[in-house]
């Protein structure tokens, strides 16, 4: 009788360890409609802030240019959408100085942007000091 | 006790900067991207760069005319944008709002016999603005049962005060829709 017990509270422990098992990674993977998947590996992926790791996997620069107007830098590149589902998100792009101090990051702020399933979004961008040497677009939903 | 918890409100810090949407009015995101879109347009306008190159011309700000039929604080507008271009370091600005400020100021040292007459300033050394920068906000407003959708457009142009000339101008355009979500967006 007391093994029988022991057993069915066995039985019961492992089936509410993988409920809960279960459990975590549904809430993991339905914030990020999509299960994880490999950081963006192209060529401009150092200008994505990849703070947001499931944003910053489904999104990539697919082009970008860069050039002096006077003294301030102005680039202009093309947020790509990886995935075949729409993105709602926000993007904002920080300027940073010789040094890696942001410019001002509060004085820029953060765009709403829908991006249907593969689909690309030129985005232009003017430094707003001298001092800025690059940028980094920044993500976040 | 469940009815005090439930009556308790809390207040949060959140990013001046971040998205707003609690409604379909004007409001602190539409200000901020209409600013940094007028900012960054301006300051990369081949002419202006070309004038800005070697010396920071002087320039004042009209009150943005609001078009719209809402209520809007459009000297918030200007206010951004000109914090903007005089952080840059590309112009200088004159403060029209404050001539009459500066002038009780100006006869308060001339004539009150308190100030030392070797300290007072000197009149007739201001400025004058080389340029003015200008525009309005306007918007279209439609409504149907279900749906409100609101078109904003705001103008701004910079124009060269003695010869008249229109040195630069842009748009901005905004829409925003409000209504019962549908399905499969």
């Amino acid at each position: 009788m007391v093994r029988e017990s022991s057993v069915i509270v066995g039985t019961l422990t492992c089936l509410l360890l993988w409920v809960l098992l279960v459990t975590t990674t549904g809430c993991i993977t339905s914030g990020t409609t999509g299960t994880l998947e490999e950081s963006p590996s192209g060529e401009f992926s150092e200008y994505i802030d990849a703070s947001n790791i499931f944003l910053s996997s489904k999104l990539s620069i697919e082009s970008m240019a860069m050039r002096d107007v006077g003294d301030l830098k102005q680039v202009q590149f093309v947020l790509h959408n990886r995935r075949h589902t729409t993105q709602d998100f926000e993007y904002k792009v920080v300027w940073y100085d010789g040094d890696g101090f942001a410019i001002d990051p509060d004085s820029r702020p953060w765009n709403p942007l829908t991006m249907r399933g593969k689909d690309s979004h030129p985005i232009t961008a003017t430094s707003p000091r001298a001092s800025a040497t690059t940028f980094k677009v920044h993500l976040k939903k | 006790m469940w009815g005090l918890v439930g009556c308790a409100s809390t207040t949060q810090y959140k990013d001046p900067t971040g998205v707003e949407n609690t409604s379909i009015d004007f409001g602190s995101t539409d200000l901020q991207m209409i600013a940094e879109k007028m900012v960054d347009s301006l300051l990369s306008f081949p002419p202006v760069v070309q004038v800005t190159a070697q010396r920071r011309p002087v320039m004042f700000v009209e009150r943005i005319k609001n078009k719209t039929s809402e209520h809007i604080d459009t000297e918030s507008i200007t206010d951004t944008i000109s914090t903007k271009i005089l952080r840059s370091g590309k112009f200088r600005f004159v403060d029209m709002d404050r001539i009459n400020a500066v002038r009780e100021q100006a006869q308060f040292q001339k004539e009150s016999g308190m100030v030392n007459q070797e300290t007072t300033m000197a009149m007739g050394r201001q400025i004058g603005a080389e340029y003015m920068l200008y525009g309005n906000l306007s918007s279209i407003v439609k409504r149907t049962s279900s749906k409100k959708d609101v078109y904003y457009k705001f103008t701004l142009k910079l124009m060269h005060l003695e010869s008249g000339i229109l040195e630069w101008q842009d748009e901005k355009e905004i829409r925003k829709v409000k209504g019962r979500s549908t399905f499969g967006r």
